[in-house]
Formats: structure tokens, C-alpha cells, sequence
């Protein structure tokens, strides 16, 4: 029933109850409504209005507490009361837009039923609650076919005992037999060793190696055959592609700006190689919602810890800009597609259906949604590491034996430049309007003599500061030591981190220019300590920000590293600075208390954390472009620098005062010469001041406020410092730098993290963020955890992901491994045992080979849930060796090959094609991961970062094009690459006019075709015939027939007539074999599976 | 094409509606051009075909809905949010109060008010037009001309103020996510009347617009109906032009005839012959749609009224796209869509939070002319009463500014207009307030703007269903109403 316009008046239902359990109800009134108005909700209304069904605007009539909570519209019913009832006025059709039931009205006697019902004072005497109603249908549900354990059916026996290769052809086989159908004949050897190296590796078979299969007859030929194309690194990027489709991968997270999802690419290739080494699927899965959390998993080549790479996968998609506290929903939609993903992805079960109700037909209730959103809401999504090694501590090691000779020099050169000190010193001009308190020794020097603090005055505003500061701030971390326990479980990330805890004085060397000291450091942790190209992140732990917190960081920063609010999980926070703060600054943060935009106010505060972060480190590098004025060079350059002293909080506006260290040596003995004539006095004393820390700076021993001083004097030039002035100087500098340029930066991606933080969701009410219902405790899906001997139960404070990977990935999940191995299939077969790959639910399709797949399933689990092994079944079994013509009688029975009486006959998919085109021309380049290539647009849009690459790719397969969520690639797009927004467990086929265009006239089509023909008029062949034979043969994998070779004779010669090419001139012209070539690209059986 | 028509029963929110084709008619039916668009996915995605299904599967139609009023639906995308006070709903109380601190109640679908902003009266006078007496502001004097043809709709509400989501609901229905766009779903529901030319065509301004392509996009639909772009400048879509010398061509596809023919067994034969049909649809389509695109052929009355001889490229080129847009319609395409050009550097073309006397003013050159000018033409050839012509942006502007000459985002009340098809010319629906903040009467979502339009093309929007993700997905998700009274 759709009931427009008023919400529940939470007030009335109380009443409204109340009233129903006022009325006596006698035995007659119960059988009246069992009798008599019961049938005729069920057959009238529970079909829009039950749990069984749909409860369309919120109105359930199968239960009592339903129609007395009654809907959006309000109450329905009013004992006692007909005419004011809703559902009286909607069966009556008399309140415009409440018509009931929407496509006609009731027998009259029916609707006298139902007024009766309500004047005797609507007496319903059922008991089930719409708990109960839901606990009797998720029983129900929990029978389905897909929740019940795998089991381990043997296989059938069959007739004909010589056919089967393996068990599958066993099952294959019993299942044509019962049909009186028979399999098709083996493919021959040539279309086998083709179909085998684009189904495994998604190019075309080495010619060597296909000959020399069709040359042995022997079966081991095949299995060798097999082995080598599982060995093939191109294995790997073929099976990641298909897996990409599931987690809908992208580079780009689309939206305004098509903003880069951080280093995509290295997820990409983590794909390629996890599939290469063959990693266990369990493995796998863990890693893609959990990989932050479990063992590091190490790559030998690479050193990289694989493991947090994995949650790329999850964070894939369309992600907005700003927060919700800024918008409503930016993160509730992440969090939607993290659910829809993750539950499609391995459980082929559509979890997000639940998030506005109860699943319409599954065992899913809108509670699991939220338990899981609870998991998501619960998990932070930053930047990490992927380093598990460092690969820089012998740099590291020499850079820090280096610096003390620089030091000394530079502590050498600025000693024996007294004199050149204090002309500087000098001249710096008295500014008669400063009146201020000096802070600085720069405005110690430009103070009027008069206005000059005595000693006295100095100590006294000295000691006020110290006190304040001592009044109102409390240290929440501290980073000048190395205990982490002073952090306050704030937490740091990053080699430059790492390498980045220093005390008084560290030197920091610029990587250009003259200077041989940027600046010194304060003790903390600075990213930058050794180069500014290493990353660093600093990340609060959750702030309870009502009321608003307010902090100050001691802080410097620089080269676009940001410091950003993030509130409740923001993806690309906008909530953000790059500012140039000198070390030693303060830096005002406020964890601001962010309330609800609409809807009623949360009674819990949103979640709030800080996150100071240099480039590499930072979830939203490069932002949008343009973001706060960042060029496209501060994109490119890996420099950015940031570091922390100690944090502290305050009451508002008693932020830090200056405690006044670095002119505090100034006014130390007695204060400062009185009078105009003192000047000269007043340098000497800040020179011997500078001096004395420099001293105490190269003895080792210098602090706070020494460095404060020498940074000034360095900042103003003062203190001067190049390699032209000094060879010591210059030597270290130059043996600095020369080291420097050796360090690996850190490798990083956009992952995930887990904090202490674990909170559990509140339902969204129609999935309205903004109508909250009750908490749900975050967990596991029930039927999932039901299926578990012993589900994994995560601490308090956890976010509990990695006990959802852990029951996803569990031997004992129905659907895991059943959905796996029927990808694995599907992609071997083109179709797959179960032909709604992403939906085990009641909308999907139950398998026709049922048994089969659990067999596989079985096995797979038992054996290591190796895909290579799963392969390597399928590929040898006699079934998947089938030719691929059908019989028409086989046809007759089973159209759409259900039984498998047949290799399915299937277009490549648009990346194979491309690649294929790529291969057969001579163009591709077989190099294997790295940054993608921007795919070729006929106009680029810079704004968008929508850039435009080489027609060709540069000859890399397409898995290295790049995917421009805002703008996918165009040739791969034509045929049918998905949007990578959603998961796409099988592609739609079409076959259209844009295809066969793309075919004829795409610039890429032509290129190919152009490439092959240089390739073949530079050696011309010995006459036309021949040269078609050649060509016909390396793209089809096949000695071509005579008839074919005739054919494309014909179409050469009619092509060369046309253009006018002399016969004689034809086995050498470029031209006609670039219409040859193009040709062969059309050819059905060209891009196509047999 | 009747019998591509593939309109399911009731959805009941995201309820299930059985499975209406059979897998087997439609692999059959596929390859035959744009109109036979949804047929290879609609197999993979319905498994139990009911006898309604199969009969349509078998060639019998399905009929629409409702007696349609229309048949085709041009959408002028004005693409970063025209000022709905400064076009079409004059606000003299606003107009009084130019200066004055705006104080106002906070409206997340409003962006901006608060601190420091002053009401901002309209930059462009208003006067009443035609006999019907509609205001339009002197900003679109010609659109000002075919004022009686205007229904013009003063209380569109979005969802919240941002170009990308705004964007993808007015296209999609949904504000994020993966949702066809609605020229998808028309196209998906009526198909072509010509099997040469798609369903949905974008008539394109080089400009992809917040969102993506995705506003385009078939979503879940078949791949076919998605937009085919047609540019403004040069060749006008990509790969139509032929490659090669027709006799070159011709031996190719005869090539291509022979080989597959006689390489495919009989079991394939079908499958061998839909996929060279759809060779040689291509291989028409090389000429159909450069043909159709042309305007050389116009007489000079024709270039004059739609200004194609204008002066910036800009000017030229939209007039172009939007004669081209009728051209479209009179071949038969169901859908048309034209974007604006971005003249300038900013996230939208009507983005203006500042330079609004510029920029709106220049976009207003740009399209006033040709888009009245389209309705004018559409009207003499007879085509408008079956061709609905809807005039929108994702969003109003804010009546309140920081500065003198812009407005920031606006979604909780603002102006669109349709006429053609059926729709009330002359007319005015809903009201906001005095200042222009918000909707005070029938406010009303592009949802039931898209109902209201399927419902004139003789789709009911609560039926035209696609089962994905296990859902039976439509245009206006669980929203929309037909507005009547919009209605002539």
C-alpha cells in the first residue's frame, strides 16, 4: 500500500495499542477476525504488506503489532473507529493516492468485513510479533540450497565407461546420458592449443608450441601443454582481469573529478602475481578484507608485505569528495558498495538488498546489513606501507655517518665568520613603531632602545607563559623519545618516520640548491630527518569530539604534506590543509563536534581522527586537480615533509604562548645595554648568543631554544652556509646528497587500518541515513556464522573485519568455495555451472550440475583451494576438450547447453581481443605490471585528468590500460569491458553495430593492420598465396584450409584491383596487406573461442 | 520494431517480477541492430520465461502501458545549474531585499547560507510573455517567445547540492551508484524506429559532465542502449567513417560472408548470419548517420532561425547539435540529449558562483536561440505534439550570494520546463517561497518528472523493469508520480 505524505507519530502508536488492548475481546471476536478478515488480508494485502512478501510503505498486516504501528502514513487502523481508519478509506478508494489495492477495488462484502472488523474494535487475537515472523521465515530461508554444507557426491556412474578423463566428465557424462544425448567429439589439437592458451592466458599460443602439440599425439603433449601455460607469467594477468571485474576495478574513483584511487595499480599487479604463485583463495579473500590485520605475507622479488595491498580491492568504485558531515551519506554510500562487494564478491549473496528492509527472499535481515556496516563504519581507510623490508638501512646508516662532518663544518664555517655575523646582525634596521614583546632575536634587534624589556621584565614575562603553559596544557603524545606508550595511541607510519626520531639540533640537508642546511630540528619525529622523499604519516586515535576538542601539534611541515580532519571515516576529506610551517610551530587543530544535517540529532558524537600526512602517505594525493592551488609539478614531485614534537590540548583560545627560549640567552645576565649608544652592545650579545648555540649545537648538547635560535639566524641568513663558501662544507654536502638520491622511497596504496575503535552501527531506517533505529552489534552475516562449527568472535574493541574475513574464508562457508569454483569455471567455459555468478539467492539460478559443482568444491577445499590445481582438473577433463560445434539434435533437447554437450562457442572478451590484436600485428609489449597508460580519447579533458595515451598503448596489454572511472576505455568499452562501478561477475555479450564499426574503422583496428602489413612487406612473401597462408596460419593458431586460402586470395585481389596495385606488385605492397591483415581481424573465428 | 518491447509486470519496490523472455527466442532475435539492443543480457539476466514472455520472444507484441501521447524526448541539459531566480521564477520580494543580510532556515540542499551572504535580486528583469503571460526574464529572450509552449516546473527538489549527484539523479534516478540513464531506460522500453540508428544519442558539446559518462550510461541495461555520442565539431561519431574505398569495404564484408559461412556448422548458422547483419547495419550507418547529421542541406530560413551562422564556435556548434536533434527525431531516434559547452574554466557550464552577468549571459547566447528555435521548428513540422522537449539542469543557484554577480548550489527549489508531448504549454506548476529558498506548494522530484514523461510516452514507470542484483530495478527506484496536472 502506498501511503504518501505523514510520518509515524512515534506518540500516537502507544495510544493507538493501548486503545486495541482496551476493548474486551471475546472468543467470537477472535474467530471473527481468524475467519473472516484474516483470508482476506492474506489474499488481498499480504502480497505488498507482509514479511512474507514486501512491506511496502512500512505497513506489515501479518502480524498484530503491524497494522497497530501502523506505516509512513500513519496509523491504519483506529479501533473502534472505521470512518477515521486509513485502511478503511483506502479499501473504500475514497482518499486520493490511498487507493487499496492499487489495481481495483474489493467486493463490496469484503470491504463490510473489514468495517465491521474495526467498529467491534479491530480485535486481532494473533501472537506472533514481526520478530517471530522474521525468525519463522529466516528458518525457512536458511534451506536453501546454497546455505547447506558442501558436500562430497561421488560420481555417477555411466555407460559408457571410455569417455571420461577425469570425475567431472563422469557427472557431465551421466547427465547427457539421461537425456539420450552424447557428447561432442574432442577438439582437434590445433583449435585445443588455441583455446587452451586464451582461456589460461589470454593470448594467442606460441606458434613453436602449438605446432609441436599438433605434432605429438601423445597425452602428455596436453598435460605438458597445460603445464606450460600455467607456468606463463601472462597466466597471471589474464586470471587477475577476470577477478578485477568482481571488485569492479578502477584507477579512478570517478565523481566530480575522476580523482586517482591511490597507486590502484599496485593492487593490479599484486593480482597478477598472487595468481601466479597460485595463492591459496582463502588466502586471498583474507587478504582483500583484511590484509592489514594478518601475518604479513612477504613477495621475495618485490619485498613487499602483499598482504596490506589486499583491501585495495574493497575501496575500489565511485567515491566522493567531502564527508558527511558535510553531505549527507558520502560515507554511507562507500560503505554500500564495500557491503555489496565484499558480499557478492565471495558469497554471491545479494547483502545489500537488506540495507533499506529485510531481504525480500533470502535469509538476509536488514540487521546483517548493519552488522556488517558496523564492521566498515569500525575500519579506517588510509594510505599504507607496502614495504615489509627496508630497503634503505645501509643508506640510512651511511647518511647518518655522514652528517656529523657536516656538522662540524658547518659549526667550523659559521665560527670563523664572527665578524661577517655581525655586520649581518647590524643590518637589521631599528623599526621605531615596534613596541610588541621581542619573541624573536630579529625583533630584539629592530626594538627602540626604550622599548627594550629590562632583565626583570623579561623573567617576569617569561615565567607568566611558563605558567599558562603549565596551566592549560596536557601533553596527549609525545614524540621526542621513543616510547610509544607516551604516544597516547596516536600512531605513526612511514620510513621517513622510521628513520625520523631525533633529538636537539638534527640537521636537515636540502637534495638542491646551494644551501647546505635548511634547517635544524627540535626533538620528535620528522619525516624528513633524512630525505624529504621519504613518507610519514601521524594518526590520532578516535577523538570523542563532543564537546569540540581543541589541539595544538608541535608541528612543522612542508611541500604539500596535509593535516586533515577526518569525520566519520571521510574517504577524501576535504577537511584539510597543506600549509608551510618552520619547525618548532604550533598547529591549531580542532576536533570540531559535527552534528547530524538532518534528520534528528545522533545521540553519539560522529567519529572524528586526525591525520598529518606527507604526499605519498596521503589518501587524497593529488586531490582533485587544482585542489588549493596544487600544480601539476607538486603532483609530480616526491618531496614533502612533516613532523610532530608533542601534542597537546587546551580549553579554547589557551592554545600555546611562546615560551620565549630562543631570545631568553639574550636577556640571561642582566638584561640588555641601555640607551641608542648600546647598539652595537645589543649585536654582540645576540652574536654571542647565536654562538654560544652553535657551540653547544656542535658539542652535541644543544636544546629547544638553541635550536630556535640558530633556525632563526639560519632563516634570516646570518648564519650562512653554502659549498662554494667552505670545501668541508662541501664535501659532506656533496657526500650527503650522493647518498640521498640511493634511498627507495616508500612504495604505498590505499588500504585499510584498524584501531581500538570498534563501534557498532545503528539500522538505517528505509535505509535513510538520517532516520537512525537501533544499534546492532557488528559481526559476521548470520547465516554465515550459522554455518560455522566456530565462528570467530572478535575482541571488544575490534572492528571485527578480520573475523568476517576469516568466516568468509572458512572451510566450513556453503558459499565460499561454491562461488570461486564456479568462476573458474564460467571462465574456462565461457558458462557457469551456476549462470548467475554473483546471486546463490532465490533470484538467482540453482545449478543443473549441482553435485559437480560441490564436488569441485569440495576438493578445492581439501586441496589447498589452489586455482592452478582447479584449472588444471577442468582444462583436462574430456568435457571442457569438446569441439565446439553443436549437434542440431543435441540443440534440439538443450538449447542453451546446460548439459554441456558441447564447448561453448564465445567471442573473446574486449581485453583478449585487444591483446590478440596486439600479438598477431607484432606490436605487443609483453612487459608485465607498472603504472598504467592512459587509454587513447579523441579529446582529453585535463581538468578531469582525463589525458589521452598512444592509439596503440604503447603496445601493452590492456590490462595496463588505464580505468578512468569518469571515462572507461573507449575500444575496450565497445566490447562490453563493464563501468568498473559496480561487481560484474559475467559480462554482458552483445554483438552491435558499434562493434563491427569499431572493427572496420577503429584507429587502433587500423594500426594493427598496419603493423602486420610492414612487418610482411618487409620480407614479401613468395607470391600472394602464400603470404596468405602465413598470415592465415599465425592468426588463427591453424593451418588454413585451401578454400580459405582461395577466399582471401580473392579478397586480396580484389582489394589490389581497387587500389590499384599491379598483380606483379602485389606481394610486396604494403597496402594490400594491410587490407589483407584487416581482413583476417574481421573474421568471425579471429576473435573468437572455438 | 514492436516486438522488442519488453515491459514487465508490476515491480513492487524492488519486488520480482517474472522473468518475461525466453533465452532461446532471444538468441535468436540478437545481432539485428540497436533496436534488438537488450536481447543478449535480457537472456543472462531472466531465467523462467512465462507465456507473455514468450509470445514476445516469439515476435508478438507487448503493448505499452498506456495509449502513448508522444514518441521521441529531446533533454537540453543545462549542466551546472541555471538560476532559477534569474530565468523563470521572479521573486520581487528578492528583488526588494538586494543588500540585506539573508537570514534564512538552513537547508542542506542549499549550500552556503549563513554567515556573511546578502539576498541577491534577480540580474535580469522579468516581463510576462504570450498570451499566457508567463514571466521569463530577459536572459532568454527567446525562449521568452515560445512562452506559451512552456510548462514550466518552479519546484524541482534534489537531494543535496553537488553537481555530481545531482547530475546522476537527474539522468539516473539514483545519485550515486551505477543506474542507467533515463535515455537508456526509454530506449531499453520503446527501442528505435529505425534499426540504422540508435535509441539514445548524446548529442555532445566535447564536455563529459560531473558524473561521468555514467549519466549516459546503460547501467545494468544492455549495452546497447547507452548514448552514442555525436560530437559537435569534425567527425561526428567515432569510427563512422568508412575506412577504406567502398569497393575495398564491399570485399571485406564479402570476405567476411563467405569464411564465416562456411565455417559454421549448423547449429551456428543463426548466430554466423545476426552477427554479419550486424556488418552490414554498420556498414549502413557509415552513411545514415553522416547523412543525418548533415545540416547542409537546410534551407536558409532553417540556418537562420536556429543560428547557425552565429559567431563563436560555440554559438555555431550548439545551434548545429540542436538541429540536428529534430533531424534525429523525424529518423526515428527515441532519445536525444544535448549537453552545453564549457566556454570557460569551471566545474560546470552554468556553474557560475561568481560572473554570473557573464557567463550566464553567454550561455544564454549560446543556447537560447536554438532551443527555442528547436520548439518553433519542431512545431511547424508537426513533430512537437509527439515529441517531448524537456529543458533542465541538475540545480537552481542559492537567491543569496557572497558576492555581487554569483550563486552557489541550490537543490530545495528550482525551475525546469517541458513542452511538447502532451505537456501544458503556457503553464506554471508549484511555488517557492517569496525569497526563492524553497518549495512552499506541490513540490515535486525529478522522479515524478520521469514518470510523468514515461507516462506520455505510454510507460508506466512502475512497471518498465530490469531484474539486477536481485532487484527488479527502474527509472524512479521506489519514487515517482505521475503529475496530471502538468498535463494539457
Amino acid at each position: 500500500m502506498r501511503l504518501a505524505g505523514l510520518g509515524i507519530v512515534p506518540g500516537l502508536l502507544f495510544l493507538v495499542s493501548g486503545c486495541s488492548l482496551g476493548l474486551a475481546a471475546s472468543p467470537e471476536d477472535a474467530a471473527f477476525f481468524t475467519d473472516r478478515v484474516l483470508p482476506i488480508l492474506q489474499s488481498r494485502c499480504f502480497e505488498c504488506h507482509s514479511h512474507d512478501h514486501e512491506i511496502n510503505g512500512g505497513l506489515a498486516l501479518d502480524v498484530a503489532s503491524g497494522w497497530q504501528q501502523g506505516g509512513q502514513s500513519g496509523t491504519a487502523v483506529i479501533p473502534g473507529k472505521p470512518e477515521e481508519s486509513l485502511l478503511i478509506a483506502a479499501v473504500r478508494h475514497t482518499k486520493p493516492d490511498y487507493e487499496m489495492p492499487p489495481d481495483g477495488s474489493l467486493p463490496a462484502d469484503e470491504i463490510a468485513t473489514l468495517v465491521e472488523w474495526v467498529a467491534r474494535g479491530a480485535h486481532d487475537p494473533r501472537t506472533t510479533t514481526a520478530a517471530d515472523a522474521w525468525e519463522k521465515l529466516y528458518a525457512e530461508r536458511l534451506g536453501w540450497w546454497s546455505l547447506q554444507p558442501v558436500t562430497r557426491p561421488p560420481a555417477p556412474a555411466v555407460r559408457d565407461a571410455a569417455w571420461p578423463k577425469t570425475e567431472i566428465d563422469r557427472f557431465i557424462l551421466a547427465g547427457l546420458e539421461a537425456q539420450g544425448l552424447r557428447p561432442a567429439a574432442e577438439a582437434a589439437p590445433a583449435t585445443l592449443a588455441r583455446r587452451l592458451a586464451l582461456v589460461l592466458t589470454g593470448l594467442p599460443p606460441e606458434p613453436a608450441i602449438a605446432a609441436a602439440f599438433v605434432a605429438d599425439p601423445s597425452p602428455a603433449a596436453f598435460e605438458r601443454l597445460v603445464e606450460s601455460l600455467l607456468e606463463s607469467r601472462h597466466y597471471g594477468e589474464h586470471q587477475a582481469r577476470h577477478w578485477m571485474d568482481v571488485v569492479h576495478y578502477a584507477d579512478t574513483h570517478g565523481y566530480e573529478w575522476d580523482t586517482p584511487a591511490k597507486n590502484a595499480w599496485m593492487y593490479r599487479d599484486y593480482l597478477v602475481r598472487a595468481f601466479n604463485a597460485d595463492l591459496p583463495f582463502d588466502r586471498l579473500v583474507v587478504e582483500q578484507i583484511a590484509g592489514d590485520l594478518v601475518e604479513p605475507r612477504i613477495d621475495p622479488n618485490t619485498g613487499f608485505n602483499e598482504s596490506i595491498i589486499g583491501p585495495m580491492a574493497l575501496r575500489m568504485g565511485e567515491r566522493r569528495h567531502g564527508d558527511s558531515a558535510g553531505f549527507d551519506n558520502v560515507t554511507e554510500e562507500n560503505v554500500f558498495d564495500m557491503i555489496d562487494t565484499t558480499t557478492k564478491a565471495f558469497l554471491g549473496s545479494t547483502v545489500g538488498c537488506a540495507r533499506c528492509h529485510d531481504h525480500k527472499l533470502d535469509a538476509i535481515a536488514q540487521a546483517d546489513y548493519y552488522r556488517l556496516a558496523g564492521i566498515f563504519l569500525s575500519t579506517r581507510w588510509g594510505v599504507r606501507c607496502v614495504d615489509a623490508a627496508d630497503p634503505n638501512l645501509a643508506t640510512v646508516a651511511e647518511l647518518r655517518s655522514i652528517k656529523p662532518r657536516l656538522v662540524a663544518a658547518l659549526a667550523a664555517r659559521w665560527r670563523a665568520d664572527r665578524t661577517g655575523l655581525v655586520e649581518r646582525l647590524g643590518g637589521v634596521a631599528i623599526d621605531p613603531a615596534k613596541t610588541a614583546f621581542p619573541e624573536t632575536l630579529a625583533a630584539v634587534l629592530k626594538l627602540p632602545a626604550a622599548a627594550l624589556p629590562t632583565a626583570a621584565a623579561f623573567t617576569a614575562e617569561r615565567l607568566r607563559r611558563l605558567a599558562h603553559n603549565r596551566e592549560h596544557l596536557e601533553v596527549v603524545a609525545d614524540f621526542t623519545g621513543a616510547d610509544p606508550a607516551a604516544q597516547g595511541g596516536w600512531r605513526w607510519e612511514g620510513f621517513g618516520m622510521r628513520h625520523g626520531l631525533v633529538g636537539h639540533g638534527e640537521v636537515v640537508v636540502p637534495t638542491e640548491g646551494d644551501a647546505a642546511v635548511l634547517h635544524l630540528l627540535p626533538a620528535g619525529r620528522w619525516s624528513h630527518a633524512l630525505s624529504m622523499r621519504l613518507a610519514g604519516a601521524v594518526r590520532s586515535p578516535e577523538l570523542f569530539s563532543r564537546p569540540p576538542r581543541h589541539f595544538s601539534v608541535g608541528y612543522g611541515g612542508g611541500m604539500k604534506a596535509s593535516h586533515a580532519v577526518l569525520v566519520d571515516r571521510a574517504f577524501h576529506s576535504e577537511r584539510l590543509a597543506y600549509a608551510e610551517h618552520a619547525p618548532g610551530a604550533w598547529l591549531a587543530v580542532t576536533a570540531g563536534d559535527f552534528s547530524r544535517l538532518s534528520g534528528p540529532p545522533d545521540t553519539r558524537p560522529r567519529r572524528v581522527s586526525l591525520e598529518l600526512v606527507t604526499k605519498a602517505l596521503d589518501n587524497y594525493f593529488p586531490p582533485r586537480t587544482n585542489y588549493k592551488g596544487i600544480t601539476p609539478a607538486e603532483e609530480r614531485d616526491p618531496r614533502s615533509w612533516f613532523g610532530v614534537t608533542q601534542i597537546v590540548e587546551h580549553p579554547p583560545s589557551q592554545g600555546p604562548l611562546d615560551e620565549l627560549g630562543g631570545v631568553a640567552a639574550v636577556f640571561a645576565t642582566g638584561g640588555l645595554p641601555e640607551g641608542e649608544a648600546a647598539r652595537p652592545a645589543v649585536i654582540e650579545r645576540v652574536a654571542e648568543c647565536v654562538l654560544a648555540a652553535v657551540d653547544r649545537w656542535a658539542a652535541g648538547a644543544c636544546d629547544a631554544a638553541d635550536v630556535q635560535l640558530i633556525n632563526e639566524a639560519i632563516r634570516n641568513r646570518w648564519l650562512t652556509a653554502t659549498a662554494l663558501d667552505d670545501p668541508a662544507v662541501a664535501e659532506a654536502l656533496a657526500a650527503y646528497r650522493a647518498a640521498e638520491k640511493r634511498l627507495v622511497p616508500d612504495r604505498t596504496i590505499g588500504s585499510m587500518e584498524e584501531w581500538p575503535e570498534g563501534q557498532d552501527a545503528r539500522i538505517a531506517i528505509r535505509g535513510e541515513a538520517t532516520d537512525l533505529g537501533d544499534l546492532v552489534p557488528r559481526g559476521t552475516i548470520r547465516f554465515l556464522t550459522a554455518a560455522l562449527e566456530d565462528p570467530p568472535r572478535p575482541a571488544p574493541l575490534a572492528s571485527g573485519r578480520l573475523e568476517l574475513a576469516r568466516s568468509i574464508a572458512d572451510p566450513q562457508s556453503p558459499l565460499t568455495p561454491r562461488v570461486y569454483v564456479n568462476r573458474v569455471w564460467q571462465h574456462l567455459f565461457g558458462e557457469g555451472l551456476v549462470r548467475t555468478p554473483d546471486d546463490y539467492g532465490h533470484l538467482g539460478e540453482p545449478p543443473v550440475h549441482g553435485p559437480l559443482l560441490d564436488h569441485l568444491a569440495s576438493r578445492f577445499v581439501e586441496e589447498g583451494w589452489s586455482t592452478k590445481k582447479l584449472v588444471r582438473e577442468i582444462v583436462r577433463s574430456a568435457a571442457w576438450r569438446q569441439a565446439s560445434a553443436a549437434k542440431p539434435e543435441n540443440i534440439a533437447v538443450d538449447p542453451e547447453n546446460r548439459l554441456w554437450h558441447h564447448h561453448p562457442r564465445r567471442r573473446l572478451e574486449a581485453e583478449p581481443l585487444r591483446d590478440l590484436l596486439l600479438a598477431v600485428s607484432g606490436r605487443l609489449d609483453r612487459t608485465l605490471g607498472g603504472p598504467p597508460i592512459d587509454p587513447h580519447r579523441p579529446k582529453e579533458d585535463p581538468a578531469k585528468r582525463l589525458l589521452s595515451g598512444p592509439v596503440d598503448g604503447h603496445g601493452r596489454r590492456s590490462i595496463y590500460v588505464k580505468m578512468t572511472l569518469m571515462e572507461p576505455p573507449r575500444f575496450l568499452a565497445i566490447f562490453n569491458q563493464p563501468i568498473p562501478r559496480v561487481t560484474v561477475g559475467k559480462r554482458d555479450r552483445t554483438t552491435v553495430p558499434d562493434q563491427a564499426l569499431a572493427m572496420l574503422n577503429d584507429p587502433f583496428v587500423l594500426a594493427m593492420a598496419e603493423q602486420w602489413a610492414d612487418r610482411v612487406a618487409a620480407t614479401p612473401p613468395e607470391g600472394v598465396p602464400a603470404g596468405v597462408a602465413t598470415l592465415l596460419a599465425a592468426a588463427l593458431s591453424r593451418e588454413p584450409e585451401p578454400a580459405e586460402v582461395t577466399r582471401l586470395v580473392a579478397l586480396a585481389e580484389r582489394c589490389g584491383s581497387a587500389r590499384g596495385v599491379a598483380p606483379e606488385a602485389r606481394a610486396s605492397s604494403r597496402d594490400l596487406w594491410r587490407d589483407v591483415a584487416h581482413a583476417i581481424f574481421l573474421m568471425q573465428e579471429f576473435s573468437y573461442v572455438e | 520494431m514492436s516486438s522488442e518491447r519488453r515491459l514487465t509486470r508490476d515491480p513492487r519496490c524492488p519486488g520480482f517480477a517474472a522473468a518475461p523472455l525466453s533465452r532461446r527466442g532471444l538468441l535468436q532475435a540478437s545481432g539485428l541492430g540497436f533496436g534488438w539492443a537488450a536481447f543478449g543480457s535480457l537472456a543472462q539476466a531472466w531465467a523462467t520465461p512465462t507465456a507473455a514472455a514468450q509470445s514476445a520472444a516469439q515476435g508478438g507484441a507487448i503493448p505499452p502501458h498506456f495509449a502513448p501521447r508522444a514518441k521521441h524526448v529531446i533533454f537540453l541539459f543545462m549542466d551546472g545549474g541555471v538560476s532559477h531566480v534569474d530565468t523563470f521564477d521572479p521573486k520581487p520580494e528578492l528583488d526588494k531585499r538586494t543588500g540585506q543580510p539573508a537570514e534564512w532556515q538552513a537547508d542542506t540542499r542549499s549550500q552556503a547560507a549563513g554567515q556573511g551572504r546578502k539576498w541577491l535580486g534577480s540580474l535580469w528583469p522579468f516581463s510576462k510573455r504570450g498570451q499566457s503571460g508567463l514571466w521569463v526574464s530577459d536572459l532568454f529572450p527567446h525562449q521568452a517567445a515560445i512562452a506559451d509552449r512552456l510548462c514550466v516546473v518552479r519546484s524541482l527538489t534534489g537531494e543535496s547540492p553537488l553537481h555530481g549527484a545531482q547530475n546522476l539523479l537527474l539522468h539516473t534516478g539514483r545519485s550515486v551508484g551505477a543506474a542507467p540513464s533515463m535515455g537508456a531506460w526509454i530506449s531499453y522500453g520503446l527501442g528505435t524506429d529505425n534499426e540504422n540508428l540508435p535509441g539514445y544519442v548524446l548529442l555532445n558539446n566535447d564536455w563529459v559532465p560531473n558524473g561521468g559518462f555514467q549519466n549516459f550510461a546503460s547501467g545494468f541495461l544492455p549495452a546497447t542502449c547507452q548514448a552514442t555520442t555525436v560530437r559537435s565539431k569534425g567527425t561526428p561519431v567515432d569510427n563512422i567513417l568508412a575506412a577504406d574505398p567502398p569497393e575495398v569495404q564491399r570485399a571485406k564484408l564479402d570476405f567476411l560472408r563467405s569464411q564465416s559461412l562456411a565455417s559454421a556448422g549448423p547449429a551456428e548458422i543463426a548466430a554466423v548470419e545476426a552477427a554479419i547483419r550486424t556488418y552490414e547495419t554498420a556498414a549502413r550507418m557509415q552513411t545514415t548517420i553522416p547523412d543525418v547529421c548533415d545540416v547542409a542541406g537546410e534551407t536558409e530560413a532553417t540556418r537562420r532561425l536556429y543560428g547557425l551562422d552565429r559567431g563563436t564556435d560555440y554559438e555555431k556548434f550548439y545551434a548545429v547539435q540542436c538541429l540536428r536533434a529534430r533531424k534525429l527525431v523525424e529518423a526515428g531516434v527515441r532519445f536525444v540529449e544535448i549537453t552545453c559547452p564549457l566556454t570557460h574554466s569551471n566545474n560546470a557550464p552554468w556553474d557560475q558562483h561568481g560572473g554570473m552577468k557573464k557567463y550566464h549571459a553567454e550561455n544564454a547566447l549560446i543556447t537560447d536561440q536554438p532551443v527555442a528555435a528547436l520548439v518553433t521548428d519542431l512545431a511547424q513540422r508537426g513533430l512537437l505534439d509527439e515529441t517531448i522537449v524537456l529543458w533542465a539542469g541538475e540545480m537552481g543557484r542559492t537567491p543569496h550570494s557572497a558576492g555581487a554577480d554569483g550563486r552557489d548550489h541550490h537543490v530545495s527549489g528550482y525551475t525546469i520546463w517541458l513542452a511538447g508531448g502532451g505537456f501544458k504549454g503556457g503553464s506554471v506548476y508549484g511555488t517557492t517561497d517569496e525569497m526563492g529558498m524553497g518549495v512552499i506548494e506541490n513540490p515535486l522530484d525529478i522522479h515524478d518528472i520521469h514518470a510523468t514523461v514515461m507516462r506520455q510516452l505510454g510507460i508506466d514507470h512502475k512497471r518498465l523493469t530490469f531484474r539486477f542484483g536481485g532487484r527488479d530495478m527502474r527509472l524512479t527506484d521506489v519514487k515517482g508520480r505521475v503529475i496530471d496536472d502538468l498535463l494539457a
